[in-house]
Protein backbone atom coordinates (compact mmCIF):
# COMPACT_ATOMS: atom_id res chain seq x y z
CA UNK A 1 0.00 0.00 0.00
CA UNK A 2 1.34 3.47 -0.82
CA UNK A 3 -0.20 6.62 0.02
CA UNK A 4 1.36 9.77 -0.82
CA UNK A 5 -0.42 13.01 0.64
CA UNK A 6 0.18 16.43 -0.77
CA UNK A 7 -0.81 20.01 0.42
CA UNK A 8 -0.19 23.72 0.84
CA UNK A 9 2.38 24.75 4.07
CA UNK A 10 0.64 24.60 7.38
CA UNK A 11 -2.06 22.22 5.68
CA UNK A 12 -2.08 19.62 8.41
CA UNK A 13 -0.44 17.37 6.39
CA UNK A 14 1.45 15.83 8.88
CA UNK A 15 -1.14 15.15 11.30
CA UNK A 16 -3.22 13.51 8.64
CA UNK A 17 -0.21 11.18 7.43
CA UNK A 18 0.30 9.88 11.33
CA UNK A 19 -3.23 9.07 11.60
CA UNK A 20 -3.14 7.61 7.89
CA UNK A 21 0.14 5.94 9.24
CA UNK A 22 -1.25 4.35 12.39
CA UNK A 23 -4.23 2.96 10.89
CA UNK A 24 -2.22 1.15 8.38
CA UNK A 25 -0.21 0.53 11.90
CA UNK A 26 2.18 -2.84 12.95
CA UNK A 27 5.82 -1.67 13.33
CA UNK A 28 6.07 2.02 12.26
CA UNK A 29 9.26 4.13 11.43
CA UNK A 30 8.88 7.79 10.80
CA UNK A 31 12.16 8.91 7.81
CA UNK A 32 12.75 12.11 8.82
CA UNK A 33 14.65 14.05 6.10
CA UNK A 34 15.05 17.59 7.85
CA UNK A 35 18.68 18.93 8.57
CA UNK A 36 18.64 20.83 11.22
CA UNK A 37 20.72 23.43 9.80
CA UNK A 38 19.33 26.40 11.58
CA UNK A 39 17.04 27.45 14.62
CA UNK A 40 14.41 27.58 12.65
CA UNK A 41 14.71 24.20 12.01
CA UNK A 42 15.14 22.58 14.71
CA UNK A 43 11.98 23.99 16.12
CA UNK A 44 10.08 22.52 13.71
CA UNK A 45 11.78 19.41 14.29
CA UNK A 46 10.88 19.33 17.52
CA UNK A 47 7.19 20.77 17.02
CA UNK A 48 6.94 17.26 14.95
CA UNK A 49 8.61 15.22 17.51
CA UNK A 50 5.75 16.78 20.38
CA UNK A 51 3.13 15.70 17.86
CA UNK A 52 4.34 12.30 17.09
CA UNK A 53 5.27 11.27 20.37
CA UNK A 54 3.60 8.33 22.06
CA UNK A 55 1.87 7.42 18.89
CA UNK A 56 4.05 4.02 18.53
CA UNK A 57 6.73 5.49 15.66
CA UNK A 58 10.35 4.68 15.90
CA UNK A 59 12.70 7.24 14.05
CA UNK A 60 15.43 6.98 11.68
CA UNK A 61 17.01 10.19 9.95
CA UNK A 62 17.88 10.02 6.32
CA UNK A 63 18.77 12.76 4.29
CA UNK A 64 19.77 11.59 1.18
CA UNK A 65 20.02 8.10 -0.12
CA UNK A 66 16.49 6.64 1.26
CA UNK A 67 18.34 3.47 -0.85
CA UNK A 68 20.73 3.15 1.45
CA UNK A 69 18.29 2.87 4.73
CA UNK A 70 18.44 -0.61 6.23
CA UNK A 71 15.90 -0.41 8.46
CA UNK A 72 12.86 -2.05 7.90
CA UNK A 73 8.94 -1.70 9.53
CA UNK A 74 5.69 -2.84 8.33
CA UNK A 75 4.70 0.91 7.94
CA UNK A 76 6.80 4.29 6.87
CA UNK A 77 6.19 7.59 7.22
CA UNK A 78 8.49 9.47 4.95
CA UNK A 79 8.41 13.46 6.00
CA UNK A 80 8.96 14.85 3.32
CA UNK A 81 9.95 14.35 -0.62
CA UNK A 82 9.82 17.96 -0.71
CA UNK A 83 13.24 18.19 1.67
CA UNK A 84 14.30 15.11 0.62
CA UNK A 85 14.50 16.80 -3.25
CA UNK A 86 15.89 19.58 -1.80
CA UNK A 87 18.74 17.75 -0.08
CA UNK A 88 19.32 15.44 -3.33
CA UNK A 89 19.82 18.50 -5.69
CA UNK A 90 21.81 20.74 -3.31
CA UNK A 91 24.10 18.79 -1.41
CA UNK A 92 27.29 17.20 -3.53
CA UNK A 93 24.99 14.30 -5.31
CA UNK A 94 23.53 17.14 -7.97
CA UNK A 95 20.59 15.22 -8.10
CA UNK A 96 18.07 16.41 -10.67
CA UNK A 97 16.32 13.45 -12.25
CA UNK A 98 12.81 12.64 -11.10
CA UNK A 99 12.93 9.47 -11.85
CA UNK A 100 15.86 8.39 -9.37
CA UNK A 101 14.34 10.38 -6.91
CA UNK A 102 10.73 9.22 -7.17
CA UNK A 103 12.67 5.86 -7.36
CA UNK A 104 14.31 6.50 -3.88
CA UNK A 105 11.61 7.05 -2.49
CA UNK A 106 9.74 3.85 -3.17
CA UNK A 107 12.76 1.70 -2.71
CA UNK A 108 11.76 2.32 1.19
CA UNK A 109 11.86 -1.58 2.84
CA UNK A 110 8.36 -1.56 4.73
CA UNK A 111 4.82 -2.97 3.40
CA UNK A 112 3.08 0.15 3.59
CA UNK A 113 4.52 3.61 2.62
CA UNK A 114 2.90 7.38 3.92
CA UNK A 115 4.71 10.19 1.50
CA UNK A 116 3.98 13.57 2.68
CA UNK A 117 4.68 16.22 0.06
CA UNK A 118 4.13 19.40 -0.57
CA UNK A 119 2.56 21.79 -3.14
CA UNK A 120 5.13 24.33 -3.69
CA UNK A 121 3.92 26.03 -7.59
CA UNK A 122 1.38 28.54 -6.94
CA UNK A 123 2.36 31.59 -5.46
CA UNK A 124 2.62 33.23 -8.72
CA UNK A 125 6.28 34.20 -8.43
CA UNK A 126 8.47 33.44 -11.14
CA UNK A 127 11.37 32.30 -10.07
CA UNK A 128 15.11 32.00 -11.76
CA UNK A 129 17.43 29.29 -11.81
CA UNK A 130 17.85 26.90 -8.81
CA UNK A 131 14.66 27.52 -7.49
CA UNK A 132 12.72 27.18 -10.65
CA UNK A 133 14.38 24.24 -11.54
CA UNK A 134 13.65 22.46 -7.72
CA UNK A 135 9.84 23.78 -8.55
CA UNK A 136 9.65 21.75 -11.72
CA UNK A 137 11.66 18.58 -10.34
CA UNK A 138 9.19 18.61 -6.90
CA UNK A 139 6.32 18.68 -9.66
CA UNK A 140 7.22 16.18 -11.82
CA UNK A 141 8.53 13.86 -8.52
CA UNK A 142 5.15 14.32 -7.45
CA UNK A 143 3.30 13.48 -10.61
CA UNK A 144 5.45 10.22 -10.80
CA UNK A 145 4.53 9.22 -7.61
CA UNK A 146 0.79 9.87 -7.43
CA UNK A 147 0.84 7.67 -10.64
CA UNK A 148 2.27 4.81 -8.61
CA UNK A 149 0.03 5.72 -5.25
CA UNK A 150 -2.85 3.34 -4.35
CA UNK A 151 -4.37 6.82 -2.73
CA UNK A 152 -3.78 10.33 -3.46
CA UNK A 153 -5.13 12.63 -0.72
CA UNK A 154 -4.61 16.86 -0.39
CA UNK A 155 -5.18 18.13 3.22
CA UNK A 156 -6.69 21.58 3.07
CA UNK A 157 -6.77 23.18 6.84
CA UNK A 158 -6.75 19.41 8.04
CA UNK A 159 -9.44 18.14 5.48
CA UNK A 160 -8.46 15.15 3.43
CA UNK A 161 -9.76 15.39 0.05
CA UNK A 162 -9.40 12.44 -1.65
CA UNK A 163 -8.02 13.16 -5.36
CA UNK A 164 -7.08 9.29 -6.45
CA UNK B 1 -19.90 29.41 11.31
CA UNK B 2 -18.63 29.20 7.35
CA UNK B 3 -14.86 28.75 6.55
CA UNK B 4 -14.84 30.25 2.58
CA UNK B 5 -11.16 29.34 1.49
CA UNK B 6 -9.56 29.45 -2.09
CA UNK B 7 -6.57 30.97 -3.64
CA UNK B 8 -6.65 34.77 -4.44
CA UNK B 9 -8.91 36.53 -7.12
CA UNK B 10 -10.56 32.91 -7.48
CA UNK B 11 -14.21 34.49 -6.75
CA UNK B 12 -14.82 33.94 -2.99
CA UNK B 13 -16.09 37.32 -2.12
CA UNK B 14 -18.96 36.73 -5.30
CA UNK B 15 -19.73 33.30 -4.09
CA UNK B 16 -20.13 34.69 -0.53
CA UNK B 17 -22.09 37.68 -1.65
CA UNK B 18 -24.31 34.92 -4.43
CA UNK B 19 -24.99 32.13 -2.25
CA UNK B 20 -26.02 34.37 1.07
CA UNK B 21 -27.39 37.51 -0.79
CA UNK B 22 -24.87 39.63 1.55
CA UNK B 23 -24.50 43.31 -0.31
CA UNK B 24 -21.15 44.38 1.19
CA UNK B 25 -18.26 42.07 3.11
CA UNK B 26 -15.88 44.33 5.11
CA UNK B 27 -11.96 43.21 5.22
CA UNK B 28 -11.71 41.35 8.65
CA UNK B 29 -10.52 43.61 11.52
CA UNK B 30 -10.64 43.89 15.43
CA UNK B 31 -14.08 45.04 14.68
CA UNK B 32 -15.78 44.18 12.16
CA UNK B 33 -15.03 40.22 13.11
CA UNK B 34 -17.08 40.32 16.48
CA UNK B 35 -20.00 41.99 14.19
CA UNK B 36 -20.36 41.94 10.96
CA UNK B 37 -21.94 38.57 8.98
CA UNK B 38 -19.47 38.21 6.57
CA UNK B 39 -15.48 39.26 6.84
CA UNK B 40 -13.05 39.27 4.03
CA UNK B 41 -9.25 38.71 3.78
CA UNK B 42 -8.74 36.93 7.05
CA UNK B 43 -5.05 36.19 6.33
CA UNK B 44 -4.31 39.94 5.99
CA UNK B 45 -5.96 40.45 9.68
CA UNK B 46 -3.88 37.71 10.90
CA UNK B 47 -0.51 39.53 9.42
CA UNK B 48 -1.76 42.13 11.26
CA UNK B 49 -2.32 40.95 14.25
CA UNK B 50 0.91 39.36 14.48
CA UNK B 51 2.71 43.15 13.91
CA UNK B 52 0.37 44.15 16.97
CA UNK B 53 1.47 41.50 18.56
CA UNK B 54 -2.09 40.21 19.50
CA UNK B 55 -3.17 36.42 21.49
CA UNK B 56 -4.76 35.67 17.36
CA UNK B 57 -6.38 32.38 18.86
CA UNK B 58 -8.03 34.55 21.94
CA UNK B 59 -8.75 36.70 18.78
CA UNK B 60 -10.58 33.82 17.26
CA UNK B 61 -12.15 32.38 20.04
CA UNK B 62 -13.69 35.62 21.41
CA UNK B 63 -15.07 35.89 17.09
CA UNK B 64 -16.46 32.52 17.43
CA UNK B 65 -17.98 32.79 20.85
CA UNK B 66 -19.12 36.43 19.41
CA UNK B 67 -20.66 36.13 16.24
CA UNK B 68 -20.93 32.63 16.20
CA UNK B 69 -23.09 32.71 12.44
CA UNK B 70 -20.20 34.60 11.07
CA UNK B 71 -18.37 33.85 7.02
CA UNK B 72 -14.59 34.38 7.23
CA UNK B 73 -13.02 34.35 4.08
CA UNK B 74 -9.33 33.74 3.49
CA UNK B 75 -6.85 33.22 0.66
CA UNK B 76 -4.92 29.78 1.19
CA UNK B 77 -1.48 31.00 0.80
CA UNK B 78 0.54 28.10 1.61
CA UNK B 79 1.07 26.70 -2.10
CA UNK B 80 4.82 28.65 -2.43
CA UNK B 81 7.82 28.15 -2.37
CA UNK B 82 9.24 28.58 1.55
CA UNK B 83 9.43 33.00 1.42
CA UNK B 84 12.90 34.27 2.02
CA UNK B 85 12.07 36.49 4.55
CA UNK B 86 11.26 34.97 8.25
CA UNK B 87 8.48 37.26 8.54
CA UNK B 88 6.92 36.09 5.59
CA UNK B 89 7.66 32.60 5.95
CA UNK B 90 6.28 32.83 10.35
CA UNK B 91 2.75 34.42 9.07
CA UNK B 92 2.52 31.53 6.20
CA UNK B 93 2.72 29.39 9.16
CA UNK B 94 1.06 31.05 11.51
CA UNK B 95 -1.93 31.51 8.64
CA UNK B 96 -2.06 27.93 7.80
CA UNK B 97 -2.52 26.43 11.64
CA UNK B 98 -5.31 29.59 12.44
CA UNK B 99 -6.79 28.27 9.41
CA UNK B 100 -6.82 24.28 10.18
CA UNK B 101 -8.62 25.51 13.71
CA UNK B 102 -11.25 27.48 11.96
CA UNK B 103 -11.78 24.96 9.64
CA UNK B 104 -12.28 22.20 12.27
CA UNK B 105 -14.52 24.65 14.36
CA UNK B 106 -16.46 25.23 10.75
CA UNK B 107 -19.58 24.31 10.33
CA UNK B 108 -19.01 24.20 6.36
CA UNK B 109 -15.82 24.93 4.91
CA UNK B 110 -16.13 25.94 0.92
CA UNK B 111 -13.19 25.66 -1.05
CA UNK B 112 -13.53 28.70 -4.23
CA UNK B 113 -12.04 27.24 -7.35
CA UNK B 114 -13.26 29.50 -10.94
CA UNK B 115 -15.63 31.12 -8.32
CA UNK B 116 -16.69 27.86 -8.03
CA UNK B 117 -17.64 26.33 -4.71
CA UNK B 118 -17.28 22.94 -3.12
CA UNK B 119 -18.32 21.57 -0.06
CA UNK B 120 -14.92 19.87 1.38
CA UNK B 121 -16.56 19.43 4.95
Amino acid sequence: MFILITGGSGSGKSEFAEKTAAELGGDMLYVATMKPYDEECVKRIERHRKMRSGKGFRTAECYESLSSLEERADTMLLECVSNLTANLMFSDKKETDPHKISADVLSLKCKSLVAVTNEISSDGINYDGDTKEYIRILGEINSLLAKKADRVYEVVYGIPVRIK
Amino acid sequence: MRFVIGGKNSGKRAFVKNEYGIADIPRADYDTVMTERAVGDFHSFIRRMMEDNRDIRAVTDKMLAENPDIIIISDEIGYGVVPMDKADREWRERVGRECCYIAEKAEKVIRVICGIGNVIT
